[in-house]
């Protein structure tokens, strides 16, 4: 199965693709890399920090990415964001029906996209100061349009991830494993169809950054989401249900975990 | 399966602008100091730009409604050097010629060294002659007429002046009082005969730095016997007005000629104009001083937070809901910085006007400015 560029689809009408035949029959494919390839130009010369990448990830799968600092693994994952778009390849991520190839959106597309469809968890945080910790997490549903219930929606997160008595603190009062579960609460708050996490633990103690990877970990399984985190923590390998390590711009050592149902 | 290579058409651009004037709000409201910076950099340069132009505006209207006092209904006005003309000339004009449409003046600047030692023109008439050209002392308006007691006690009685209502009851002066007036290193003492208090507000404002005075008295209290400063003139604008003046200059000896009343206070407003554009150009400079400061504090707001601003566009709010959160950001201080601009404008202008007004007075011509006008197009 190939996917089609812009112009194919505008010359077809109605055009149709089997879902990709997965490796694993119980769970469907969300995420398909195609010929993926970012290159960056560096003093005159162009170095390529992904080179042709093909993968499919499935529906909440927990997908840990390794690799050393510059590797490329924040690179892949701003790239499955929409942030970032690639020198060549396809991205497409499989919502229900439909399969959006998000590398042919515009920019401004991509962003709406990522906004109704993907949360993100980033090393620092990257709370709003300006705004109150329930107002961190009702800013993806403001974004997305969902004001219903949205309050009691984000009071909800965050009595699960065990900040509701601190919903009306500033980011600033917080410790740094606080301020990772707010931004948990905020990643799921939207109910997003995957979670990127860049080095969440990154930037926390060992002990805090267990409990914030416990917690992650059990709220997108809940939530039946995929979770696709990016960490150079060997340690955090051990729960997910596929490794991949990403090495002079290939993923290599595509694991399949034996936690995986 | 479909697929697409556009966002699904539920995905428009649903964020509300209240949360956007959140957003806005909250980073003006936790960053005070430098929220402040931002709305004094708005509020000083539109202070400037208000004050000056009241100022400036106050000014200009001050002498406007002088010279239309002392002009009045005339069109042209026969003058002469800076030692007057010989009043001759005005009876030959009557006498000889028999144009009744003219009126004699004699004009200076006295000190009321009693009345906050405030400039005050000193305006001596023909009571009967000028009732054509003046309207206060017209007998049309009863609240402004002059009653013919005080007209013969001016024109009988040495040193006797008229004086305007507001004048007379901001000092606590009455019919019979006397003040004192400095002519250059003279003095000379006044007594009200009549006070004037037009129904309007333009000519009550007028008449606020205003003696007059029959044109005898003027002549003895400024020395200039049997000179007078202008004659004015009432002259049809047709072929019949035109063969009066043609008529009428053949009377005049040489270096006297007739002007149009208009031309000669345009020619007074030129000589300030230049005055007025370096202020403008200076308050224009604070203006660009404040553009200056607004500028730096935008870009340094937008510096500060690229992370934050990195931090929204990852959440997914677009390029242009980020620029638009920029702009209400400084459209909100902007409005708070150009309302307290607009009354510290105001308070400056008070202040400023004297200034101005004290220039004009040394430089250019005699005005005195009792208040400032604010006109809604300034402050607009």
């Amino acid at each position: 199965m190939t996917l089609q560029t812009t112009a194919q689809v505008a010359n077809h009408q109605e055009p149709t693709l089997e879902r990709p035949a997965a490796t694993q029959p119980s769970k469907p494919v969300l995420i398909r890399l195609e010929h993926l390839s970012k290159t960056y130009a560096e003093a005159g010369q162009a170095r390529a920090v992904l080179d042709e990448l093909n993968r499919e990830f499935y529906t909440g799968e927990f997908v840990c990415l390794l690799g050393k600092s510059g590797s490329g693994k924040s690179t892949l994952l701003n790239l499955i964001s929409g942030i970032d778009a690639p020198s060549s390849g396809d991205v497409t991520i499989y919502d229900g029906a439909q399969a959006v190839t998000i590398t042919a959106l515009s920019e401004h597309e991509r962003t709406i996209f990522r906004r109704n469809h993907i949360g993100i968890v980033f090393q620092f945080f990257n709370l709003i100061p300006t705004l109150t910790v329930l107002e961190n997490v009702t800013l993806p549903l403001e974004l997305a349009g969902k004001h219903q219930q949205m309050r009691r929606h984000a009071v909800e997160l965050l009595e699960r991830v065990g900040l509701a008595d601190r919903i009306n603190t500033y980011p600033d009062k917080l410790s740094g494993g606080e301020q990772q579960r707010v931004a948990i609460a905020r990643a799921l708050a939207h109910d997003p169809l995957l979670v990127l996490a860049d080095e969440p633990t990154g930037n926390l103690d060992d002990e805090t950054g267990e409990t914030v990877l416990k917690l992650l970990l059990e709220l997108t399984r809940d939530a039946g989401k995929t979770l696709f985190m990016a960490t150079h923590a060997p340690d955090v390998a051990e729960q997910a249900d596929r490794v991949l390590h990403l090495v002079h711009g290939q993923l290599v050592n595509d694991q399949l975990s034996t936690a995986q149902g | 399966m479909s697929i697409q290579t556009t966002a699904p058409t539920s995905n428009r651009s649903q964020f509300s602008v209240k949360t956007l004037l959140r957003l806005a709000w909250r980073y003006a409201w936790r960053r005070p100091f430098q929220s402040l910076f931002f709305i004094l950099g708005v509020a000083i340069g539109v202070a400037m730009i208000v004050a000056i132009d009241l100022a400036n505006g106050s000014a200009e209207r001050a002498f406007a409604l002088g010279t239309e006092t002392i002009t009045g209904r005339a069109t042209h006005q026969i003058v002469g050097g800076p030692s007057g003309l010989d009043e001759q000339i005005y009876t030959r004009l009557r006498r000889e010629l028999g144009y009744r449409q003219s009126a004699p003046v004699v004009e200076n600047y006295v000190i009321a060294t009693t009345l906050d030692a405030q400039p005050m023109r000193l305006l001596g008439i023909d009571p009967f002659a000028d009732q054509p050209f003046r309207s206060y002392l017209g007998e049309g308006d009863a609240a402004a007429g002059a009653s013919a007691t005080f007209l013969s006690d001016l024109m009988v009685r040495p040193n006797t002046v008229l004086l305007s209502q507001d004048v007379a009851t901001r000092y606590h002066l009455q019919t019979g009082d006397q003040f004192p007036v400095r002519i250059g290193s003279r003095t000379a003492n006044l007594e009200i005969v009549g006070l004037l208090a037009p129904s309007d507000d333009l000519s009550r404002r007028a008449l606020q730095g205003l003696l007059i005075t029959d044109i005898s008295t003027a002549q003895e209290v400024l020395q200039q016997l049997h000179k007078l400063d202008r004659i004015d003139l009432i002259v049809s604008n047709d072929a019949a007005g035109r063969a009066a003046l043609a008529k009428i200059a053949t009377i005049l000896p040489p270096g006297v000629r007739i002007e149009e009343s208009a031309a000669r206070s345009g020619a007074v407003n030129e000589m300030t104009a230049a005055f007025s554009l370096n202020l403008t150009a200076l308050s224009l400079l604070a203006l660009v001083v404040g553009m200056f400061l607004i500028y730096n504090t935008v870009t340094f707001s937008v510096v500060q937070r690229r992370p934050v601003l990195g931090s929204l566009r990852a959440l997914g709010m677009t390029r242009r809901e980020v620029y638009v959160l920029i702009l209400a950001e400084a459209g909100l201080l902007g409005v708070i910085g150009t309302a307290l601009g607009l009354a510290l404008g105001v308070i400056l202008g008070r202040g400023a006007v004297q200034l101005v007004t004290q220039t004009i007075n040394d430089l250019f011509f005699v005005v005195s400015v009792r208040e400032i006008d604010i006109p809604v197009f300034t402050l607009v």
